[in-house]
């Protein structure tokens, strides 16, 4: 896995893409995997009954996938120190997720502060500021 | 001390809702709940479970000998901090309790999260046990979205660890509405 060398990163590197197929079976992976039973990830005719076209990914897997992207480019001597997401729109089985971020403040040599963006075709579904930190 | 009904979770009622007035859940506003100490542990297992869902590579997660070198500990994903809080579908003697923000009386059907903000004190570690308080801190008046017509609900939880340090705060924004139409 990747690791940035401080030294280097300026205001306005990229980070990722990181891509995701966001299948049946992950979507369906959401209990097991954050142990969230609320029946808009599993149950199709909730779903639906909300106005939904298919059961969605949740706000743990979202939180959860924009720390990838982050960690995913620092690397593993990083940790989040504070992360915040807006949901926008649904992500279904069927799309393909991906993450792009932005790094806009190194203010000193243990934080990085970066914003964040997760998409699907249908358009930009997340997007997260967070401050990542040093070990 | 009576045991309480070994219950699953009803599966289209998840954390029923409580129905009232906008006025009602102004009147709740600043409410907060009552110490709550995690079911489970944060736990190695669900760690991979996590970060196999995300298909995360953080050697962290897959080689203890990394988090060990790095963190002096095993850490986990920051997110197992709210995650630790799902309620067990099914527990033999406890009744799961509400998620606040399903509490606040309003006329709403149904509830889906907008956002979400966490503040993460220090690296989350496996072993982690957590104490949530929660507050409600705001509910919006009526608005219309391409989802409905509803109310934006915040509430703020404060978590802290065995040693009674906060480890992590989450503010929550859910939208709880009325569908206004049901996808076909």
């Amino acid at each position: 896995m990747p690791e940035i060398d401080l030294a280097a990163v300026t205001v306005g590197d990229r980070l990722g893409p990181v891509e995701l197929p966001v299948s049946y079976t992950v979507v369906a992976g959401l209990p097991g995997g954050t142990r969230d039973y609320f029946p808009g990830h599993h149950d199709p005719a909730y779903a639906r009954a909300q106005g939904q076209r298919d059961i969605y990914l949740n706000t743990a897997f979202f939180q959860g996938f924009v720390d990838r992207v982050a960690l995913e480019w620092a690397g593993p001597a990083w940790y989040v120190a504070e992360r915040g997401i807006r949901i926008l729109r649904s992500v279904y089985p069927g799309d393909t997720l991906v993450g792009t971020g932005t790094v806009t403040a190194a203010p000193d040599d243990r934080t990085i502060e970066l914003a964040v963006e997760l998409t699907t075709a249908d358009g930009v579904c997340v997007t997260a500021t967070m401050r990542i930190a040093a070990a | 001390m009576p045991s309480s009904t070994a219950e699953s979770l009803p599966d289209n009622d998840y954390a029923a809702l409580v129905f009232g007035s906008y006025d009602d859940a102004v009147a709740m506003v600043g409410h907060r709940t009552e110490p709550e100490t995690a079911q489970v542990p944060i736990e190695l297992g669900q760690v991979k479970a996590f970060a196999a869902l995300l298909e995360d590579p953080n050697p962290c997660y897959w080689d203890p000998a990394v988090s060990q070198r790095i963190w002096g500990a095993q850490i986990a994903p920051a997110t197992l901090v709210m995650a630790s809080f799902s309620p067990l579908r099914w527990h033999p003697t406890e009744r799961p309790k509400a998620i606040l923000s399903t509490l606040v009386p309003l006329p709403g059907t149904s509830i889906i999260n907008v956002a979400s903000t966490q503040r993460y004190h220090r690296p989350i570690r496996v072993g982690d046990r957590f104490t949530v308080t929660q507050e409600l801190i705001s509910v919006s008046p009526e608005k219309r979205t391409r989802l409905g017509a509803g109310h934006f609900v915040t509430t703020r939880a404060t978590y802290t660890d065995a040693d009674g340090d906060v480890a992590a705060t989450n503010e929550n924004t859910l939208f709880r509405f009325t569908p206004e139409r049901a996808d076909a």
